[in-house]
């Protein structure tokens, strides 16, 4: 399965979590738990961004609007 | 006295440590693991005059030697010490606990399984066969909630009956996985391993830690093995590619296998949402998500509108009241025009500007709440592939909806330059919320009930804009053939929490209240001056005059000279817009002045500033300046935020000066639409 989803962006897909479930006839939880698989031994990085646009949305004086960022969905991507 | 030894072994958040404290009570002894910063947990209890040593093993995802945690836990268990390791299962996510099993299969340990959080569980719909999960692994294994302290029978004479009789999983499936991933290698390095490991068991285990380049399975085997063995065995490991990778993924398979033999999920609503989920991400999901998004700035208008009432006419209510105690205490009049044309304004406008805030926040927040703001990023992510973006560029994008500076920072997360610059571009025509505000109020003043209609247009404009940026800096910016692949987790759908909602609107609405205050305030006092003449007649001012020889070039683009003033302010940060509007359309000769015309007159049926400003600003004119205040430069700390993240000069000023041109170019082609309706 993990081999799978490796291949599946390497191809180039951009798929949810809920897609890879159907497509592999698995649960959601068990690609969600390979993610976090994945993830540990390198292959795929999250790069959801709070470490950046938070960061500067906070520090920003400016603006009296900040973004919010919990609406954004987790997003995975291969490692190169 | 006969004491026993168990250590609680899980990953995260699987109710280690709530079993540790039911067991244990107050019997607890808190220190650090010899040599390492990382805190030790021991304590004591007796059940049936047996005393049991319980240590809190740190949470770990698998048994690799990555982290301090994962070393004291892997030493831990492969020592002598433990009796017997106590395994805790997340019953309700437990594919994800039970990678720690597969990868402790070959330890040669005796084990107990416990499925904790079993209520959470079966309100999920999961049911688990204990008894077969028992036949499967031939280990002791046992339900339930480690938080109900009334239920803690069945574990202890599980823990009784598994110490009595200790037994390490059942290997063989595991293994022939492992051997069919990785072929005829794998048989080479296991016999190596079997050189260095205690038990055939453990040789299985070390064999696929070795596989895997762990550090500290190396290390032991160049001790054990003489320097030609280890040279052979690194030459059969340099023939396996991948190998952390076929070994994670054939204990997957195993994980599959076994959870379809003994647990079942069975949602208890599960068509419904399905049925929903569909909706929203399938074929239909686009259009969907632009017609909700519509609908959602629409209905925001609801709960924005008795604080845009109150706020635009603020300052005709309070005006004659202000005007008379000024009087009655001898203050020069100017004091009393400034306080209700700068003071009295721009504390209205900025009211109506955060009612507008407020009714934004609490649908999108709403529709937040429930998940669905992250399917919108779904569905546009194919969007953003056509015009070469990473699925990542979605993020900045969302963010913007918040403030366009924070998406320029997000932007940092894309890899390349051109795609960061391509995206970065994209976002700053994402309305920002500042931008909803004003516009929300400016499209309410002008055009009232028609309001939502104007935003609509704009919505599809902001459509096109992307299209168009795409295809104009596209090809230079995003070369063909960089777009990767990407993976995106979903929130699960759930119920708003109402508090939690209630308290981050309100709470926004004051923040933006308080802040954009300052800044109409002085941008609204400064121009006031600029307008300011003893004789009450603007014409004599020097804004008019400036304002009057640049008019008929700005009203070709539909902008009288009071909002190519706003225009102007609005690069600054979109908020000075309404600085500028509440001091020109403040001052004489300007909406207050028109009352005092026309209650002499007899005419006065205006009673509130939106309907004066109105009468000084035409439709057409209006609906220019909508536009080129949506496509203007988002603020100056944006602009900054740009430059600080594509590092170039060049294309900070070619991003610049495409919005200013963008902007006027729509507020050119909306005003002669608007001439042609109204």
């Amino acid at each position: 399965m993990l081999i799978k989803i490796i291949e599946m962006l390497e191809r180039g897909e951009r798929l949810s979590t809920a897609d890879i479930a159907k497509r592999l006839d698995q649960s959601e939880t068990i690609v969600k738990s390979a993610m976090i698989q994945l993830e540990e031994i390198g292959y795929i990085k999250n790069v959801f961004c709070n470490d950046n646009c938070v960061q500067k949305c906070d520090s920003c004086k400016g603006c009296p609007f900040k973004a919010n960022i919990s609406m954004l969905p987790k997003i995975w991507e291969i490692v190169k | 006295m006969n004491v026993k030894t168990i250590a609680l072994l899980s990953q995260p958040n699987a109710g280690k440590s709530t079993l540790f404290n039911g067991l244990t009570g107050s019997k607890q002894h808190v220190g650090n693991w010899p040599g390492k910063t990382v805190e030790k947990k021991e304590g004591l209890f007796t059940k049936d005059a047996c005393t049991y040593k319980v240590v809190d093993l740190p949470g770990s995802y698998s048994l690799s030697a990555n982290s301090d945690e994962e070393i004291v836990t892997r030493d831990f268990i492969l020592g002598d010490e433990a009796d017997l390791i106590v395994l805790m299962v997340d019953a309700s996510q437990c594919e994800r606990s039970l990678y720690m099993l597969a990868d402790y299969i070959g330890i040669d340990k005796p084990i107990m399984i416990v499925f904790n959080m079993i209520d959470i569980a079966q309100n999920k719909g999961i049911t688990i066969d204990v008894a077969a999960f028992e036949r499967e692994l031939g280990v002791p294994c046992v339900a339930m909630s480690a938080n109900n302290l009334k239920g803690y029978d069945d574990f202890y004479n599980k823990l009784a009956h598994a110490v009595s009789d200790p037994k390490a999983p059942q290997t063989e499936a595991l293994f022939n996985k492992f051997r069919e991933a990785i072929g005829s290698a794998y048989d080479d390095v296991h016999a190596l391993a079997a050189q260095v490991a205690k038990t055939n068991e453990q040789a299985v285990w070390l064999t696929c830690k070795l596989i895997e380049s762990d550090d500290a399975a190396l290390l032991s085997a160049k001790s054990s093995l003489s320097d030609a063995q280890f040279n052979s065995l690194n030459k059969f490991l340099d023939k396996i590619s991948n190998g952390n990778l076929l070994t994670a993924n054939a204990r997957f398979e195993w994980i599959c296998a076994l959870i379809s033999r003994v647990a079942a999920n069975k949602p208890l609503r599960p068509h419904k949402m399905k049925r929903l989920d569909r909706a929203f991400t399938g074929r239909f999901g686009k259009p969907l998500a632009i017609f909700i998004i519509i609908a959602a700035l629409v209905v925001s208008f609801i709960p924005a509108t008795p604080f845009m009432t109150v706020g635009m006419n603020l300052a005709v209510v309070l005006r004659e009241p202000v005007m008379n105690i000024v009087t009655s205490m001898n203050l020069p009049i100017v004091v009393g025009r400034f306080f209700v044309e700068v003071v009295l304004m721009a504390i209205g406008f900025c009211l109506s500007m955060a009612g507008f805030v407020l009714g934004v926040s609490l649908v999108f927040g709403y529709l937040e709440e429930t998940g669905y703001m992250a399917r919108v990023s779904y569905v546009f992510d194919h969007t953003m592939s056509k015009m070469g973006l990473q699925g990542k560029s979605i993020m900045p994008m969302i963010v913007s909806l918040g403030c366009t500076m924070a998406g320029t920072g997000g932007a940092r997360v894309i890899d390349t330059w051109g795609q960061k610059t391509l995206t970065i571009m994209l976002a700053w025509a994402v309305p920002c919320a500042a931008t909803w505000s004003v516009i929300g109020l400016t499209t309410s003043t002008f055009f009232g009930a028609w309001a939502p209609l104007v935003i609509v247009a704009l919505f599809i404009v902001v459509l096109f804009h992307f299209w168009l940026t795409a295809k104009l800096f596209g090809k230079v910016l995003v070369p063909k053939g960089q777009s990767a692949g990407l993976i995106m987790e979903l929130p699960p759908y759930h119920k708003p929490k109402w508090r939690n909602l209630i308290r981050f609107v309100f709470g926004r609405f004051f923040s933006v209240f308080k802040k954009a205050l300052k800044v109409v305030m002085i941008i609204s006092a400064i121009l006031w001056l600029l307008a300011y003449t003893p004789s009450n007649d603007i014409t004599q001012s020097m804004i008019y005059k400036m304002g009057k020889s640049v008019e008929p070039v700005t009203l070709l683009f539909g902008l009288p000279w009071q909002l190519f003033i706003a225009w102007i302010v609005s690069g600054l940060g979109k908020e000075a817009a309404l600085g500028a509007m509440s001091a020109l359309f403040g001052v004489s000769g300007s909406s207050i002045q028109i009352i005092d015309t026309m209650q002499m007159s007899g005419q006065l049926d205006l009673t509130s500033i939106s309907a004066q400003m109105t009468a000084l600003v035409t439709p057409a004119q209006a609906l220019a300046f909508v536009f080129a205040f949506a496509f203007n430069i988002p603020c100056t700390v944006a602009l900054a935020s740009t430059y600080n993240e594509i590092h170039s000069a060049k294309w900070t000023a070619i991003i610049t000066g495409y919005y200013i041109a963008s902007s006027l170019a729509y507020a050119f082609i909306m005003y002669h639409i608007g001439l042609v309706i109204f």
